[in-house]
């Protein structure tokens, strides 16, 4: 349990910013090219694997898509872990490193099944690995830079990050028309990619410096983490940042809508996914530092409203041309304004000695609330129509920004520098 | 260790990754292009170029590697291990009746690579139709006049490598699609029924050609299901039945019965009792819309060494299944 020197000394910490290593600009930036080129292999493996499994297997796939759902709740729980055991242990770049390297061999092991099982055995061990490593990550890059730079530093992450994935099916897609339908290929260049990715996590990241301070610290138990639910700045942003993904249409969503009402080919979808990727890496970085200059509470909500104008263009009847690009435009924006910045936002608010487990927890909810709102969001669409479904969605995402309005604006200093 | 050296070996490290990477694509670049595979010299087939078709006979894509590869071929069915006549046309998939087939093609190097035609009995292909994804399964009404294929396209988002089917049926005179089978009204029990998982695939024709039978997959249920062309409508039927193949009388539908690991099985199904037979003369899995042979056989493929073999099995599972044709795939039986 916390006693009160102790409170006093992790709130000096709190508003003391972090020191600043030589390491600092240089730890984001290799995250940065880490995920670059992680998000390369993994994108890659994930566009090719329909036709994989389709063309050369020839099994149906649908087996496959059952599998699939199980795990979406043991990824949750891995995060969980991968996050608590990087703050009790110190070691963010281990676990971290642990977490690429799984993926990495998932990519290998792809070359070796051909069942359905298997492959979902598979691609669930990349997901472990996936979870393992997020919340380590992002304690990195909160720990390692100044509390004036945070959401810059998470923009200019989360900008290679998106880079990373908007080419990886355009690196399949260019290792299938020279060697033609070889998915091995594929495989074995995603491999490749994993293996440079994971390297540079092992290379060039340095466990933040002022780790070492912090385990002087009381160290992180199980009943520490009960002292997240105590904060109330982190509880008021949790609850804000999860009443908001609760109102939030996925993307598949809003390009579906936008397909049938255009009638456009269902070809299109991918390259709606890549105009979104382009505006987001256009976005991240300016966001960023405009969050970090002007308050990072107001670029975050100014993000959801991006979002309550995509329900509203995809809504109203405009030239066709107009609505796509202003659809892509304001997506990349609210990914741009909302992603890195709930990641700084948190790191403002959550004790140091508990950034991997409080981002963890972060996240979880956060995933946890738009997995229900995409089950209500399609129990809607069926029970009504398209359309009616984005309208209540349009109302409720305005009640969720009053809502998170409020809830993020009663906190203490950690909006501005 | 400085940090210099750190840099210096990370980019060590990324120039073999990359190097590494880059030649295997080129090694792979260069396997493709060479046909050759000596294990398949076991099948020798006379390959006869050109010809018109005269039925009874089957039409199917060589999986034998040389000038036939990826081609389509037909050989008469009184004279299976005979000379096999070779057509100009490639496809992935394909079926033909009455005059009429449907080729399903996938040309990987573009971007969009999925195609459909139409084509003639003299194997011309008509207009081209892009699919929305890589293709799956086709089949020609009785009079030739209407084809359904089913494409495999990804998921909502391309995050998740998730699929979903779509079903759509072809005017084969128009070669346009006309409609897809998200589109019609699904009853159940007289009750219309709808969700946002549903899947459809697997059509087959009724002998009157403006009915048909195939699969409803929604929240991991697979359900036979039977259909309306004219009204848009279909009603479920039948639970646990997935690629329904109606026999030529009409009497039976032959399909696939998931098992436990897994796999399937081939199963017929009389309409008129209900009751089911599964073929486990054959152990092994098969992923295939079967086609009937005649009202006593079935065909299916199933991987080889050839690429694929086309095998017979008898619908009243007395006998092990034997191959009829090796190195051949997406068997389509032209019967007139």
């Amino acid at each position: 349990m916390f006693r009160v020197g102790q409170a006093r000394r992790v709130d000096a910490l709190i508003s003391t910013p972090p020191l600043i290593s030589i390491r600092a600009p240089r730890n984001v930036w290799s995250l940065g090219l880490t995920s670059f080129l992680t998000d390369i292999s993994s994108e890659m493996v994930t566009s090719s694997l329909p036709a994989y499994l389709v063309l050369q297997l020839g099994f149906t796939p649908l087996a496959f898509g059952a599998v699939d759902g199980l795990y979406q709740g043991a990824t949750a729980l891995t995060r969980l872990v991968g996050g608590f055991i990087a703050d009790r242990t110190r070691r963010y770049k281990e676990v971290a490193a642990i977490g690429y390297a799984i993926s990495t061999v998932s990519r290998l092991l792809l070359l070796l099944v051909s069942t359905a099982s298997a492959i979902g055995a598979v691609i669930a061990l990349d997901r472990l690995g996936k979870g393992i490593r997020t919340a380590p990550r992002d304690a990195i890059i909160g720990l390692s830079v100044r509390r004036a730079e945070l959401a810059g530093a998470f923009g200019v992450h989360r900008a290679l990050d998106t880079a990373g994935a908007a080419l990886g099916p355009l690196v399949a897609f260019g290792v299938l028309a020279v060697a033609h339908r070889a998915f091995d290929a594929v495989f074995v260049v995603s491999f490749a990619l994993g293996v440079f990715g994971l390297a540079a996590v092992l290379l060039l990241v340095r466990n933040p410096a002022d780790a070492a301070r912090v385990t002087t610290v009381e160290r992180v138990t199980h009943s520490a983490i009960l002292t997240l639910g105590h904060s109330r700045d982190f509880r008021r942003l949790s609850i804000g940042a999860a009443a908001l993904s609760l109102a939030t249409v996925s993307d598949g969503f809003l390009y579906l809508v936008l397909q049938r009402d255009l009638g456009m080919d269902a070809a299109v979808l991918p390259l709606l996914f890549a105009g979104t990727a382009a505006c987001y890496f256009i976005s991240a970085v300016p966001l960023g530092r405009a969050a970090d200059r002007f308050g990072r509470r107001a670029v975050f909500l100014c993000g959801y409203i991006f979002l309550l104008l995509v329900y509203v263009v995809v809504l109203i009847p405009v030239t066709p041309m107009l609505q796509i690009v202003a659809v892509l435009a304001l997506l990349g924006g609210y990914y741009g304004a909302t992603d890195g910045v709930l990641a700084a936002l948190a790191s403002a608010v959550l004790p140091p000695r508990l950034f991997g487990t409080g981002l963890a927890v972060l996240t979880t909810g956060i995933t946890l609330a738009r997995l229900v709102g995409s089950v209500l969001f399609g129990y809607l669409w069926t029970a009504t129509a398209a359309r009616s479904a984005l309208q209540v969605f349009t109302g409720g995402l305005v009640t969720c920004l009053v809502l998170a309005a409020f809830t993020l604006s009663i906190g203490r200093q950690e909006s501005r520098a | 260790m400085t940090d210099r050296t750190r840099v210096w070996i990370l980019v060590a490290v990324g120039v073999i990754c990359v190097a590494g990477a880059a030649g295997y694509v080129l090694f792979a670049a260069r396997r493709s292009a060479v046909p050759s595979e000596p294990a398949a010299a076991d099948v020798k087939v006379e390959w006869i170029e050109g010809g018109v078709q005269t039925p009874p006979h089957l039409l199917f894509r060589s999986t034998l590697p040389g000038t036939s590869f990826g081609r389509v071929g037909y050989v008469p069915l009184d004279a299976v291990n005979g000379p096999r006549y070779l057509t100009p046309i490639s496809c992935d998939r394909l079926y033909f009746r009455a005059g009429r087939g449907i080729c399903l093609t996938v040309e990987d190097d573009r971007l969009f690579p999925n195609y459909a035609y139409v084509f003639d009995a003299r194997f011309h292909l008509g207009r081209r139709t892009r699919l929305t994804g890589p293709p799956s399964r086709t089949r020609v009404s009785p009079d030739g006049r209407l084809a359904a294929i089913t494409v495999f396209e990804e998921g909502h988002s391309y995050a998740q490598a998730r699929f979903s089917t779509r079903t759509s049926f072809v005017d084969t005179s128009t070669e346009q699609i006309i409609t897809d089978l998200e589109q019609f009204d699904v009853q159940r029990d007289g009750r219309r029924i709808k969700a946002l998982d549903f899947n459809f695939w697997g059509v087959t024709f009724t002998p009157d050609s403006r009915h048909f039978y195939a699969t409803l997959g929604t929240a991991g249920q697979m359900y036979l299901i039977r259909g309306d062309v004219d009204r848009r409508a279909v009603e479920v039927l039948r639970r646990g039945v997935e690629c329904p193949s109606l026999s030529p009388d009409g009497t039976r539908i032959a399909f696939k019965k998931r098992t436990a690991n897994l796999g399937w099985q081939v199963a017929v199904l009389d309409l008129a009792t209900g009751h089911e037979t599964v073929l486990d003369a054959e152990h092994r899995s098969v992923d295939d819309q079967v086609d009937w042979l005649d009202n006593q056989h079935v065909l299916y493929h199933q991987s080889s060494r050839h690429g694929a073999d086309i095998w017979v099995l008898r619908t009243d599972n007395a006998e092990a299944p034997r191959i009829l044709l090796a190195g051949a795939y997406s068997p389509a039986v032209v019967r007139e």
